[in-house]
């Protein structure tokens, strides 16, 4: 291996992907017979995947700026000389994400170890979730749109594995269904763009396609659509509306799965993708990618403050932040895009496993009325949900404040035309944010207990289950995150394969740029601060003061019941799309099965007719010659017999009376 | 003066009662009586061609039929004698067994 791989790139980096297929593999093979259904094996192939990753990161910041880690080797290669190339490629985005999605994998396996204790079917769950990281972790090193692809349909149907994991209940296999045919829908579009941009550039990898873009083979219109086509890809895996519907069915999956693959790492992979191929999106593409996010950001907290499941207010607010980060791509700032993502990473993983803790503890009751006062049972889970929550809501000292705070920042200095709304969108989002998570908090840990039989036997988590929430709940301080946007995205030439594309140069934000230009403006910061805070005291003076519980209807009459109703998007699908496509079924159905049927039918009977027709020619033609013969030649034995009496008396006579009347002819004549 | 035709006329009125024998008679020792009458009939021709003209080949030939109707009696009297042995008659028209 080492004499294939480029001096730029360590040759330990392949292991972060090898290590946890391999451990996945020999847990596979061996789970059954190996101790605790191999999940130790796992969790340490994990661990180094951790661990190089780490290293990796580390090698990366030393590097010069501009400088990045690549390796790659053909694949194959079709008729006409053309080749397929397959490699890793290494810069500040890939390592980010590395370090992400290894620390929660290796939290989540860990905490799952305990959470799914006793699952008839605990050594699957865990194939499925090494499984999920290595194609996870392919997607993330793959230095071409090809790989990327490959790994990316591989965590779909690892995704859809595990929300249907409990399948023997219906309702678990419709909504990994759903989740898998919304996602295919989107990636339609993206294996569209996929297409156009290989047209242009004649290869997947990430440098000759935007070496295409730059040298402007592929542009204006077509290169809008090739964005937008790639960016439905990104919408559909990131639940952007209109596909987001999938993400809040998708909770029906055990709730590590909902941290790991629906919170933390496969939903940010579309932010990812939009953050990666961003030097190929237009101006009007990155409109379109600023407008989906923010709608989707301020539907997503709407929902959310409406729902009455725990998992259900998260998954919304997942949605909504997905929405925030996408937000970040379209106004220009993938790097705050991708900072937003790993702070959100770790600090939503840490609220879903926090919910975890509390549905391991309550015996799988997840509606918040079954809840309160939880505090006191459940100290660890209630302050690392507290100070995860903080940094959901974008409190000052938190990693949620600078990253959130970064993207509304370049939302207002945006150069995509007709981007600045989306400033006073995001505002209301992230105020919405912060009530409905301190509504949540507050029905959940705080308050009386409301259903105290539950109550009195809910017990705290075992260390398994604790220590990654507290590990998770130390990354929402903001302290450690300070400097990375600069470190990681610093200038376009630091933004790996970024083309000096005029427009592009004038789409992209580098981190603080616009901040330094118009300096520091203390409305903004209150603003920001002002709506974060502004929630929770909203929240709290609902909640605590108000004691209201989780049916109090807090949005108006009609507005709550159309989030309530999530917006009737579900019906609509169902009714406008799937309805309908049910009747055309129905119609095909009719048609199949009256002409195609009858076609086959009628060829059917027609040969069963000919065929009787021709066994009555053979009986009656070929069976009555053969017969008749047969008839005739008996019936002139039976004539013949009759002479044969037997008696030798009658044959002489006829002897003699022939001999006599012969003798007499000759003599006449 | 006995002429070729005395012997042919003795002979062919041996020879029809002999046929009558044999067709009439269902006992199998008349059939072989009659049986005997034909053959004798064939020798008093023979003999009497043997007298007008023919030589003593004719004779020859009477004396080899004799001997054969004398073999020829002692087989069909052992197939007679088998018969009653095993059917206690000698009836011929019951000795059709082998009647299709």
């Amino acid at each position: 291996m080492n004499e294939l791989l480029n001096k730029d790139l360590p040759a330990y980096i392949p292991w972060i992907v090898l290590a946890p297929t391999l451990a996945g593999l020999i847990q596979n093979f061996f789970g059954k017979v190996l101790p605790r259904k191999g999940d130790i094996v796992v969790i340490a192939g994990m661990g180094v995947a951790l661990v190089l990753s780490l290293l990796t990161l580390f090698h990366w910041i030393n590097l010069a700026p501009g400088e990045y880690m690549h390796w790659h080797t053909t694949w194959f290669s079709v008729a006409g000389g053309i080749d397929f190339h397959v490699g890793i490629m290494v810069d500040g985005l890939t390592a980010a994400m590395l370090v992400v999605v290894t620390l929660v994998s290796f939290l989540v396996f860990l905490f799952s170890s305990q959470y799914m204790k006793g699952d008839p079917y605990y050594h699957r769950f865990f194939f499925w979730l090494s499984f999920f990281a290595t194609a996870m972790l392919i997607l993330v090193v793959a230095d071409n749109l090809l790989l990327l692809f490959i790994g990316w349909e591989l965590v779909g149907l690892c995704s859809y594995k595990l929300i249907g994991f409990w399948s023997q209940d219906l309702a678990n296999a419709e909504a990994a269904k759903k989740a898998f045919i919304t996602t295919r829908i989107g990636d339609v579009g993206m294996l569209i763009g996929l297409m156009m941009l290989y047209n242009a550039a004649g290869s997947f990898a990430f440098s000759d396609v935007f070496a295409a873009v730059q040298s402007g083979v592929i542009s204006g219109d077509v290169l809008t659509w090739a964005g937008i086509g790639l960016f439905l890809g990104a919408a559909g895996k990131s639940a952007q509306f209109p596909f987001h519907v999938w993400l809040p069915d998708a909770m029906a999956g055990p709730t590590p799965v909902s941290a790991l693959i629906h919170a933390a790492t496969m939903v940010a992979a579309g932010v990812y993708l939009a953050a990666r191929m961003f030097p190929i999106f237009t101006p009007e593409a990155l409109q379109y990618i600023a407008w989906t996010g923010g709608i989707t950001a301020i539907l997503g907290s709407i929902i959310a403050v409406t729902q009455t499941d725990i998992k259900k207010v998260l998954a919304y607010s997942t949605i909504s932040q997905l929405g925030y980060m996408i937000m970040g791509v379209g106004v220009g700032a993938p790097w705050a895009a991708m900072f937003h993502l790993c702070t959100h990473a770790l600090f939503k993983a840490c609220l879903f496993l926090g919910s975890g803790s509390v549905i391991h503890a309550m015996h799988h009751a997840q509606e918040l009325k079954d809840m309160g006062g939880l505090r006191k049972k459940l100290p660890i889970t209630f302050w690392t949900f507290v100070i995860s929550t903080a940094a959901l809501a974008g409190l000052p000292l938190t990693s949620g404040f600078l990253s959130k705070d970064a993207i509304l920042a370049q939302a207002l200095h945006s150069p995509t035309p007709g981007v600045q709304p989306l400033f006073w969108i995001g505002l209301a989002a992230a105020f919405l944010t912060a009530f409905y998570m301190t509504r949540m908090v507050w029905l959940c840990f705080m308050g009386q207990p409301r259903n105290q039989e539950k109550y009195d036997h809910a017990h705290e988590s075992p260390w398994q289950m604790t220590v990654p929430l507290v590990v998770l709940a130390l990354f929402s301080i903001g302290l450690i995150w300070g400097g990375f946007e600069e470190k990681f995205f610093r200038t376009p030439a630091d933004y790996t394969f970024f083309p000096d594309n005029e427009f592009v140069q004038g789409a992209y934000v580098a981190p603080g740029e616009h901040l330094h230009e118009h300096g520091h403006p203390f409305w903004f910061y209150a603003c920001a601060v002002g709506v974060g805070v502004g929630g929770i005291a909203l929240g709290l003076m609902l909640f605590a003061r108000g004691k209201r519980d989780q049916d109090t209807k807090l949005l108006p009459g009609s507005l709550h019941d159309l989030a309530k109703g999530k917006f009737y998007l579900d019906e609509f699908y169902l009714n406008g799309f799937i309805g309908g496509w049910n009747k055309v079924a129905a119609a095909a159905n009719v048609a199949d099965s009256r002409v195609v049927d009858g076609l086959v039918n009628n060829v059917g009977s027609g040969g069963l007719l000919a065929g009787d027709l021709c066994g009555d020619a053979d009986q009656l033609v070929v069976d009555g010659a053969v017969n008749g013969v047969a008839d005739v030649t008996q019936a002139a034995g039976a004539v013949a017999s009759a002479a044969q009496t037997g008696r030798l008396r009658n044959y002489l006579t006829a002897a003699v009376f022939t001999t006599a009347i012969g003798l007499l002819i000759l003599i006449l004549l | 003066m006995i002429g070729i035709y005395h012997y042919l006329g003795v002979g062919a009125a041996l020879f029809a009662i002999g046929i009558c024998g044999v067709i009439t008679r269902r006992n199998a020792i008349g059939v072989l009586i009659g049986v005997e009458l034909i053959l004798n009939a064939a020798n008093v021709n023979l003999v009497g061609f043997s007298r007008h003209g023919g030589g003593l080949d004719a004779q020859v030939f009477s004396i080899f039929v004799i001997v054969l109707a004398a073999a020829e009696a002692a087989v069909a009297l052992a197939i007679i004698l088998q018969m009653f042995d095993k059917r206690s008659e000698v009836d011929v028209d019951r000795a059709s067994l082998l009647k299709g």
